[in-house]
């Protein structure tokens, strides 16, 4: 989306001021939303923006992305039961310009417009229609289903994405010039575009790389075909001591490098419904013996060469903010292969001299395995990660070793990105862990309340993690202004480990042409915005 | 006069004497390893072998390294007296590592030329000999394999396997026997007509017998030369493979997957981790090739009267 939806179909509320975690008002295509009847009715009132058809962007198309919400919500990635959709119970157009929410309680304000309000992005008239004509999706929720088929259909006709007349009705400030499903994509300016940002380049390209090594050397060529690339870690020669703070740059000649911190925290999943390796996940202090064989601190020091930062729990560490628990500042389990060792022996298992640890106490005791774990049961599992990426191999082979030496046999295998993810889903009992090494950005949910991720049926739960203290915790703070029930959620959940906390290297080392202004500061939750972007003599 | 008897009467060409210019009789044999051991190159190659054999399997006896527990504190350090070609990206001493990557590349790649060579002659020399419908079948579904470009077919059997050295050697040989499999049969065709072929099914001999005592023994020059070809062959897989990141997962590795990790560091100059794996695999596979030249001129009896 950040990439891409976002140049050419505004949100209705767009985020990110630079690095700071904010509203951006400038960009966003409403008004902030007024909270009223104790925050049960929310008021949203949009600015003058227009199609690019020259029809205004109004009440009637926010309603048309809600209703087609409330219609498909099984096709909605992000759909997490009771959330939006499902707790806005009537929506009412006051005017062209204004659309009012009823709610079903009374919501977290910053909770509600940075986590629900956040997903909605207006659509045009232009799409409301099927094959037979225009169609009525934006005031009748029973005729989304056919316009969303429709739609869905035309979504799969890649090759006309840039001469489409429905998808070339944009209200951002780009629209498609060249679309190529390999990844080469180029913009133009949407000369109808009635934003504040007008874009001040010609053109922007989009340009596919396979791997960092391959993108590294054409911007390290020198040939400027590349304005705006990166540096991968492993060719940063200098660490740093901040990872916020750009070191050494190997190409300064041409380019100025600039860390990119976006809001997100690592980790990988643990597969709970797995019917052999789940007994041994749902054990708290399992989880805990093996967070603490995941060595963060030198793994940032190496392979990231210093560019990456903590992931303590649940709320980014980076940048900072006052949503992180004072104890979460630091790591609750540092690597302690001791540690995992008593953990492990204290709870029934044997370790062996070499190979995998058997499980000699079976039973649901204090000092015994725990619950579905059978006697002679080894710790061995199944890990797949995405390769291609050095800091990521370092960090396996670095598990794979320190577990070695508490009993525990990882088997890892490589795949790529999309391998990985895709077989991380709930509804496959078949993998144990999974490691695509970006764990999750946190967009839209921009408010770090967890509800996506970790609580009970969210759709991005890819280990089926359930907790009802933690669900209740996620409520509260849906619920309940300001940070104190955040840290609350953040503490219990950083040490009942629903994934396995891993470094988190900074998004990218952006290296920018010596004569291109406006790439930074950069958008902390990965937006880009190259209307912003000008070139200086 | 008794199967046996016949088959043992019937001496295989390899060990029939011959009369050379100098009136001495010379064993075929006996020939072939005169001729390959006047080929220099062929002898450096055996040379090149043999160090690498030594060094990959006798090595990590000599010199100790630990080559399962990563050191993050000793990354990417330059070569030292501690460290004679440094260490890698997850702090393996990078001399160890050669030596533990040469295992499995050369473990891998003899295995896989081996099991590919095997199937291949029995596939090549079953076909040849039966001839007919049969011969069309088996042949076809050699040509089928053979249209499928043998990169792709790796990258898909390794993508739904999870590697190991056994199911690298199996998938390797997979696309390996396609080419003996086609030489045996053409060898094949001409030996069945031979008169201790037809000999064999005048006395009652089964078509099992005939491939496997006779059709096949005498197609040794030729399942020998391309063997040793399939060696270097499968190794340059083996390397591929890991340069695509198919390999073997870590902590084992081969000199493919050490070449792979070591192109990363290109640009920041870090060649202890770029020239060894690659010089590796140029020398190894370009001995297994001055072999394979010299085999071909040893059993090739035309190429022995040079």
């Amino acid at each position: 989306m950040s990439d891409f939806q976002y140049l050419m179909y505004r949100p209705l509320y767009y985020f990110g001021v630079g690095e700071n975690p904010v509203l951006n008002t400038t960009k966003s295509l409403a008004e902030q939303p007024v909270f009223s009847d104790g925050g049960k009715t929310v008021t949203i009132t949009l600015k003058p923006y227009k199609w690019s058809d020259g029809t205004a962007v109004t009440s009637t198309d926010v309603m048309f992305w809600l209703n087609m919400m409330k219609a498909e919500k099984a096709n909605w990635a992000a759909y997490v039961p009771g959330a939006i959709p499902d707790n806005i119970t009537a929506m009412k157009i006051v005017n062209a310009s204004t659309i009012q929410l009823t709610l079903g309680a009374a919501y977290s304000q910053q909770w509600y417009t940075f986590n629900e309000l956040s997903q909605v992005t207006p659509m045009p008239p232009a799409w409301d229609k099927t094959a037979s004509g225009p169609s009525s999706c934006a005031t009748t929720e029973s005729d989304c289903d056919a316009v969303y088929k429709y739609l869905t259909a035309q979504s799969k006709e890649l090759t006309s994405y840039a001469t489409s007349p429905l998808w070339s009705v944009v209200d951002g400030p780009w629209k498609l010039s060249e679309f190529n499903s390999d990844g080469h994509v180029t913009f133009v300016p949407n000369t109808a575009y009635s934003g504040p940002d007008k874009p001040k380049l010609d053109k922007f390209k989009e340009v596919p790389f396979t791997t960092d090594t391959a993108e590294y050397n054409v911007i390290r060529s020198g040939s400027q075909t590349v304005q705006v690339g990166f540096i991968p870690q492993q060719d940063i020669v200098a660490p740093t001591t901040d990872p916020t703070v750009a070191g050494p740059n190997p190409l300064s000649a041409n380019f100025y490098m600039a860390p990119w911190i976006g809001f997100s925290i690592n980790y990988f999943p643990m597969n709970f419904t797995n019917p052999t390796t789940g007994p041994i996940f749902k054990q708290l202090y399992f989880r805990q013996a093996f967070q603490h064989l995941i060595d963060q601190k030198d793994v940032i020091q190496s392979a990231m060469k210093g560019y990456g930062y903590l992931t303590t729990g649940p709320i980014p560490l980076l940048p900072k903010s006052n949503l992180v628990p004072a104890d979460l500042q630091q790591d609750p389990f540092p690597l302690d292969i001791n540690a995992a060792k008593q953990l492990l022996t204290s709870h029934g298992w044997t370790i062996p001299s070499s190979g995998a640890a058997t499980c000699t106490k079976p039973g649901t005791g204090a000092g015994d395995c725990g619950a579905g774990i059978k006697a002679g049961q080894k710790l061995e599992f199944n890990l797949q990660y995405a390769s291609g990426t050095g800091w990521i191999t370092t960090l396996m082979e670095s598990l794979k070793s320190n577990a070695s030496q508490a009993g525990i046999v990882v088997n890892l295998s490589t795949g790529t990105f999309n391998t990985v993810v895709a077989k991380a889903v709930p509804t496959d009992h078949t993998w144990d862990m999974q490691n695509w090494g970006g764990g999750w950005v946190f967009a839209p949910d921009y408010y770090p309340t967890g509800g996506e991720i970790f609580a009970t049926g969210a759709g991005s739960n890819s280990g089926a993690y359930t907790d009802a203290t933690n669900d209740a915790n996620i409520k509260a703070t849906h619920t309940t202004s300001g940070v104190g029930v955040l840290h609350t959620y953040a503490d219990y959940l950083a040490k009942q480990l629903p994934v396995f906390w891993t470094p988190n290297a900074d998004y990218e080392l952006t290296e920018v042409a010596n004569n291109l202004r406006g790439v930074v500061p950069q958008n902390v939750y990965l937006n880009i915005s190259p209307e912003d972007w000008y070139y200086v003599k | 006069m008794t199967l046996s008897n016949y088959e043992a009467a019937q001496t295989e060409p390899a060990n029939v004497p011959l009369t050379l210019e100098s009136g001495k009789p010379v064993g075929l044999l006996r020939r072939g390893v005169e001729v390959f051991a006047e080929n220099k190159l062929a002898l450096a190659g055996v040379a090149v072998i043999v160090v690498f054999l030594l060094f990959c399997f006798i090595g990590p006896l000599i010199y100790h390294t630990d080559q399962i527990h990563t050191n993050l504190l000793d990354v990417t350090l330059r070569p030292d007296g501690a460290h004679p070609l440094g260490t890698d990206g997850s702090g393996y001493d990078q001399l160890g590592r050669l030596m533990l990557g040469g295992q499995t590349s050369l473990e891998v790649g003899i295995a896989a030329a081996v099991l590919a060579t095997f199937f291949g002659t029995l596939w090549g020399a079953i076909s040849g000999y039966l001839g007919g419908w049969v011969d069309a079948v088996m042949m076809r579904i050699v040509d089928g394999l053979l249209a499928i470009p043998a990169l792709f077919l790796l990258l898909f059997l390794a993508t739904i396997v999870t590697t190991s050295k056994t199911i690298l050697i199996v998938v390797i040989a997979l696309v390996s026997w396609l080419g003996t499999a086609r030489l045996v049969r053409g060898e094949s065709l001409s030996l069945r007509v031979r008169e201790y072929v037809q000999a064999v099914k005048v006395m009652g001999g089964g078509g099992t017998r005939a491939v496997l005592r006779h059709i096949a023994p005498n197609a040794v020059g030729t399942i020998m030369v391309n063997a040793t070809f399939q060696v270097a062959d499968a190794i340059l897989t083996v390397a591929a493979l890991g340069y695509l990141g198919l390999s073997i997962p870590p902590p084992a590795t081969d000199w493919g997957g050490m070449l792979s990790t070591g192109l990363q560091y290109a640009a920041v100059g870090y060649w202890w981790l770029i020239y060894p794996p690659g010089l590796a695999i140029v020398l190894v596979v370009v001995a297994f090739n001055f072999i394979s030249d010299a085999m071909r001129d040893a059993f090739e009896v035309r190429l022995q009267r040079r």
